[in-house]
């Protein structure tokens, strides 16, 4: 149940009290986005744009005092799935790529390169977003950014549940290894009634959880949320941030002080 | 199958969240009426479950390898084809924020990819006439392993699809399908077997499950379902105009590095001529193709370039550091006196 202590370790530096984690949620999601999509429109052999783009990261890491090998570990885990797409890249693309003086490489080689840099940089700013922003607060900010209330409740509502289940499915999986001797893992024969008993469980503890929602006033939509508009500091963040992240790319600020210089 | 931010371009994934926020927004609007209050914490109960339970992985005895469950068709049999959707975009939508499974740019394809195409094109087309008739184990497990098959499979094409719309990967499309494909064929076949014995063992022990959903309205109707992956064709095919007009390095591009030697003129030509095409409609030029001349040039600049903002960078950061730390350390100092 890593995912679980993961989630857990995120929720802790949700909860911390810095500049970042003050702005408001709609403010951190936009950047967010703006960030993500600067980071995407990078051309294949533009690695030096993408290396100059690990100033977000970095700054807000430091900003919002979020430990670096915590977000690391889970930005990691995310690569085997591109480098599995990305592999192919160097025999494919064999154009030569004059890299400094006499080294030549291959432009499938930088392109992988450029792939596992997006990568990182779009899911650690992805994490960053949560890392400094509570699930209440995101949930918020969503609604207040007009998504239909049903989603976000759902949202919040499996977010919550996510725990809660982790914990029902380890007393499940121990039942069964005590009875199941030195097999390992669970075979597939009986993953019927394993999963069926989980579900009922679920089913059931739905239900009570909605006669105690009921209890609490709920008729269908969530009354209690922050409805915080954006402050100035807010506004002025969003343009700096984003004004910074476009006209790094659009300008290709690395290359143009590069130039400067060479 | 999670895409990732860096597998798609803006315009694939903008048009894709496009997409799956229209097809939330008719699940939403369809669903307002058919789910009823009682139903709303079930969904998030629900999505938990197979968020959680997709951590458990069974064992196949005899092949030391393992699968989990999928849970859209599950989700799609227990709760309907709306609610389904919503509570599979709800799970994406966590997996995406909390475990940097997928990306936020990417959350519209990975919505289309598994959550649409299992509840709007595999449930009602396969399982859903499979079940409605009549209700026997057979049945169950052919729905559920045509349903997770085809689904994945479909799934899995899409994923081809995007990537190759967003012309991130030089694989070509041929190669990239004989790849992905049998993969996820094996996969869906486990998948398939899980969620049929689940639904199984439901159906020993609490039967009214499984026909409650049936009673929900009829779903979508073959020529509706039909009608509705006419429109994402066309929205996508507007897409891959857009892309293959200004990105030359897409599919096309991909095939013609594959065919050999014998045709490189004319490929020249066209790539000469795409060149010109993209130098005049991109808004944000990839700076290699203008000047590709001076390659090396951009490349030393680049690296001189990335050393300067990165020390730069460094040096502003640990002088905040520094500052941060003196204060706090004046803070204690203030508090201890």
């Amino acid at each position: 149940m890593k995912s679980l202590q993961e989630i857990k370790a995120l929720e802790i530096l949700a909860d911390r009290d810095t500049f970042i984690h003050r702005l408001n949620p709609i403010t951190k999601i936009i950047t967010t986005m703006v960030y993500i999509i600067v980071v995407v429109s990078c051309g294949q052999l533009q690695w030096p744009l993408l290396l100059t783009l690990f100033i977000y990261p970095y700054f807000m890491m430091l900003l919002a005092e979020i430990p670096y090998r915590t977000l690391g570990k889970r930005v990691l885990r995310t690569l085997p799935f591109i480098i599995f797409l990305g592999i192919f890249q160097p025999f494919l693309n064999t154009e030569p790529y004059h890299l400094y003086g006499n080294i030549v490489v291959r432009e499938g080689v930088v392109s992988l390169l450029t792939l596992v840099l997006k990568c990182i940089l779009t899911v650690s700013a992805v994490l960053i977003l949560t890392a400094t922003t509570s699930i209440q607060d995101l949930g918020a900010g969503l609604r207040n950014m007009r998504i239909p209330d049903l989603f976000v409740t759902q949202v919040e509502l499996l977010y919550r549940y996510i725990a809660v289940f982790g914990e029902e499915i380890g007393n499940v999986f121990n039942a069964y290894h005590l009875r199941a001797g030195s097999r390992r893992g669970v075979s597939i024969q009986h993953s019927g009634t394993f999963l069926a008993s989980i579900l009922l469980r679920s089913y059931e503890r739905s239900k009570r959880i909605y006669d105690a929602m009921c209890c609490k006033g709920y008729r269908s939509r969530i009354y209690y949320q922050k409805n915080e508009a954006l402050s100035h500091t807010d506004y002025l963040y969003i343009i700096l941030v984003s004004g910074v992240m476009i006209a790094t790319r659009i300008l290709d600020l690395p290359v143009l002080i590069g130039r400067i210089f060479v | 199958m999670h895409m990732a931010d860096a597998l798609v371009s803006a315009t694939v994934g903008g048009s894709m969240a496009a997409v799956s926020t229209g097809t939330l927004g008719y699940s939403l609007k369809v669903g307002a009426k058919r789910i009823e209050d009682r139903k709303i914490p079930l969904m998030g109960v629900m999505g938990a479950f197979v968020f959680s339970a997709q951590m458990i992985n069974f064992t196949i005895p005899g092949t030391g390898s393992s699968g989990h469950i999928g849970g859209g068709i599950l989700l799609a049999i227990l709760l309907g084809p709306q609610a389904a959707f919503i509570t599979i975009a709800s799970v994406l939508t966590i997996q995406a924020l909390f475990f940097g499974d997928g990306g936020l740019l990417a959350l519209g394809c990975n919505v289309f990819n598994m959550g649409f195409i299992t509840c709007y094109v595999a449930y009602p087309l396969l399982v859903k006439p499979l079940l409605q008739r009549a209700i026997s184990k057979r049945r169950i497990i052919a729905g559920s392993i045509l349903g997770a098959v085809i689904g994945l499979q479909l799934g899995a094409f899409s994923v081809v699809l995007e990537t190759q719309l967003s012309g991130i990967t030089s694989l070509p499309f041929i190669d990239f399908v004989l790849l992905m494909q049998p993969i996820h064929l094996a996969i869906g076949l486990v998948e398939g077997v899980i969620t049929a014995a689940v639904i199984c063992a439901l159906y020993d022990v609490r039967p009214e499950l499984l026909s409650t959903s049936g009673k929900e309205g009829k779903g979508l109707s073959f020529g509706k379902t039909i009608l509705v992956i006419g429109t994402v064709a066309i929205i996508i095919g507007g897409v891959v105009s857009q892309v293959a007009s200004s990105n030359p390095d897409g599919l096309e591009w991909a095939i013609t590095k594959v065919t050999g030697s014998a045709e490189l003129d004319s490929n020249e030509e066209i790539h000469d001529q795409a060149a010109k095409v993209q130098e005049t409609t991109a808004i944000l030029p990839d700076y290699n193709l203008k000047d590709s001349q001076s390659q090396g040039g951009t490349s030393i600049a680049g690296i001189v370039g990335v050393i300067i903002t990165i020390g730069v960078v460094v040096a502003t950061g640990t002088g905040m550091i520094a500052i941060r730390k003196r204060k706090r350390s004046a803070n204690v100092k203030g508090i201890n006196e």
